[in-house]
């Protein structure tokens, strides 16, 4: 069954290109006495319709990055611009409101309401985002389909398998045709087969037009998307290409300070 | 108001999917409710069977009672007050005790009361067989009576008893009248009574002194200055301290019964409104319970772009929820138990109006102990409510 899905937003997808604009970013933590610093003056761009991951180790400041630039966490300083909205000094509701619209989320464990089947659960941030109970009920339906799981609709996520749990999360995550889809080791939680199609999912949408960062450890999951960035104790390094990974590592913050 | 709807559609599944919790919560409630309304109606009930006791003697109607045993009104007395402006009739009346009895029945709840004929006026008494009272009764000092409703069932099962002669201390006396059956009377039940002349009260009784008695007024308009006008007499003329007597009206004891029904049915309905609160925080319990349950689902929530008014309007919806299904059922349940009691015998009266304030005030529970753990949910950091499990 052909589905057919307005993804992006075409209109925008002219205007500005750069979508993501980080300047001298700084967020610290305090464990005890010990200042943490979790992400150490970072400044990187991101550009409309690219596929980029950031890699990293536990520890790296990785939740961290990925925290701010989704949304749900404000830095101490610098500036983060996202398609030419300032949000570096939101309020909760603001980040509330951009993270409906702007950002859509895949995470490690899925994270889907239990108690709800896979279309009320594509439903919820379109009933956020003001859709009526109808064009909500339209709306993750044709989600549903895209990711080919229109016939298990009405099923709870205890009966959906973690792929099509996956796929549920990235109907979900894509419903509200956000900005940004920020995957979080979106094939953590499955196994080769499973979460190489969701890396295959992820490779149409970005052929789509979707812009999409994805954060993992995993490095030969990194590798799947266009760009790679390397975190590591707060700071970034620019993969300068896909295939020479090891060979053109340099520091992009001091690029950008310049 | 999408996402209201979506909010009331979702804390109704949550509510049917915790049924017991929801159950258990909700019967403090509905017990709280139902001990309202029932307190409160009972105490109601019993307030307006009194009034309307009260108000049957009529309101143009002034007791005299004089409350020492040391002065006493003579019987020469009452043609003075007669004489007072205003007074149409004057009613002595003496409560007598004696033992009331007919060949081989007797009747232990007999209430002898000696009158003079204007009693039956007073208190607009009239009879269903024989005749009244005469004013040569009470001259002659006759030994006749008249008898109320249940008192001639009791002692005259199958015969006519006017004509009849029944037995008080041992002498008898004639009935001549059978009073018609009007039930309770404030003071007096006058189905149980056994009437006789006020001046044969002194072959059961040593005196036949005057303590209390009745006065009908003509004009109620003027019944406080007939008040004031009886005083001055009783006080000024008769000399008796304004300590040792009253002359009050209906009214006047309406009133004061009144507020003493009032405080009662307050006080009821005090003592009810305290499990209604113990109900609340009962809600309030498992409502915070429910927060910290579902972090997760708050934090994917927030992360889908729920904004804090959205996630203190979900937990507060809930609790509203859950306190007015639990409020319906307490008014349901406190007006069957309401009923049940009527058949039992008392009276049970409850208003709309506290019918209404019951079911309003478990919606006023349902927000005041619902606020708290709604706002604790709605002020759950995203980040850290992802990372609950």
């Amino acid at each position: 069954m052909e589905c057919q899905v307005d993804l992006v937003d075409q209109v925008a997808l002219e205007g500005v290109l750069q979508m993501i604009s980080i300047k001298n970013l700084n967020k610290s933590f305090f464990l005890g006495d010990e200042e943490i610093k979790a992400i150490n003056n970072v400044s990187f761009n991101v550009e409309k319709g690219e596929y980029i991951s950031i890699v990293g180790p536990s520890g790296s400041g990785k939740s961290t990055l990925m925290n701010i630039l989704g949304l749900l966490d404000v830095p101490d300083s610098g500036e983060y611009i996202l398609d030419g909205i300032d949000v570096s000094r939101a309020s909760d509701d603001e980040l509330a409101l951009l993270r409906n619209k702007k950002i859509g989320f895949i995470f490690q464990s899925f994270n889907l309401l239990g108690k709800l089947t896979a279309i009320e659960n594509v439903m919820v941030p379109l009933i956020y985002n003001g859709y009526t109970e109808e064009a909500a009920k339209k709306r993750a339906h044709e989600m549903l389909c895209m990711v080919g799981l229109e016939a298990r609709e009405n099923h709870t996520p205890n009966k959906l398998s973690g792929g099509q749990s996956q796929r549920v999360a990235i109907a979900r995550a894509l419903s509200c045709k956000p900005e940004i889809l920020l995957a979080d080791e979106p094939t953590g939680a499955l196994d080769q087969k499973t979460g190489s199609d969701i890396m295959d999912e992820l490779e149409e949408l970005n052929k789509k037009g979707q812009t999409i960062i994805l954060i993992t450890h995993d490095i030969n999951i990194a590798s799947r998307a266009k760009r790679i960035v390397k975190i590591m104790d707060g700071k970034l390094y620019e993969e300068v290409q896909n295939d020479n990974i090891k060979k053109h590592t340099k520091n992009v913050t001091k690029k950008y300070n310049k | 108001m999408i996402i209201l709807k979506n909010i009331l559609k979702m804390s109704l599944r949550n509510i049917i999917n915790n049924k017991l919790r929801s159950a258990l919560t909700m019967l403090g409630l509905v017990i709280g409710i139902a001990s309202v309304i029932v307190l409160v109606g009972i105490g109601n009930g019993t307030s307006k069977s009194i009034t309307s006791e009260v108000s049957s003697l009529g309101t143009n109607v002034l007791t005299l009672s004089i409350t020492s045993s040391d002065y006493y009104l003579d019987y020469e007395d009452l043609d003075d007050l007669r004489n007072i402006s205003n007074v149409e009739s004057v009613s002595p009346y003496k409560n007598v005790s004696a033992r009331v009895s007919r060949q081989t029945s007797s009747s232990s709840r007999a209430n002898i009361l000696a009158v003079t004929p204007e009693y039956m006026d007073v208190l607009s008494l009239t009879i269903s067989e024989g005749r009244l009272l005469s004013q040569i009764d009470l001259e002659n000092y006759s030994k006749v009576c008249l008898i109320g409703n249940d008192i001639s069932e009791d002692l005259f099962t199958l015969t006519d008893p006017v004509g009849q002669t029944l037995k008080i201390n041992g002498e008898d006396y004639t009935v001549v009248g059978v009073l018609t059956a009007v039930g309770s009377s404030f003071g007096t039940n006058i189905d149980d009574v056994i009437i006789i002349p006020f001046t044969t009260a002194k072959y059961l009784k040593s005196d036949t002194s005057i303590n209390n008695l009745y006065l009908k007024v003509e004009n109620e308009k003027y019944i406080d200055e007939t008040t004031s006008l009886i005083e001055n007499y009783v006080e000024n003329t008769i000399g008796i301290s304004s300590d040792y007597f009253s002359v009050s009206s209906q009214d006047s004891m309406l009133s004061t019964m009144d507020n003493i029904t009032n405080t009662f049915s307050l006080l009821l309905g005090g003592i009810a409104s305290i499990s209604l609160i113990v109900g609340g925080i009962g809600v309030m319990n498992v409502m915070l319970v429910s927060v910290t349950e579902r972090t997760k689902e708050i934090g994917i929530r927030k992360a889908l772009g729920a904004k804090r008014k959205d996630i203190l309007l979900q937990f507060l919806v809930e609790s509203l929820v859950l306190c007015l299904i639990g409020g319906l059922i307490g008014v349901i349940f406190g007006i069957g138990l309401g009923s049940l009691l009527e058949k039992m015998g008392y009276t049970f009266s409850p208003t709309i109006m506290i019918i209404i304030i019951s079911f309003l005030s478990s919606a006023l529970i349902g927000i005041i102990f619902g606020v708290i753990p709604a706002n604790k949910a709605s002020k759950l950091n995203p980040i850290e409510a992802l990372r609950n499990e």
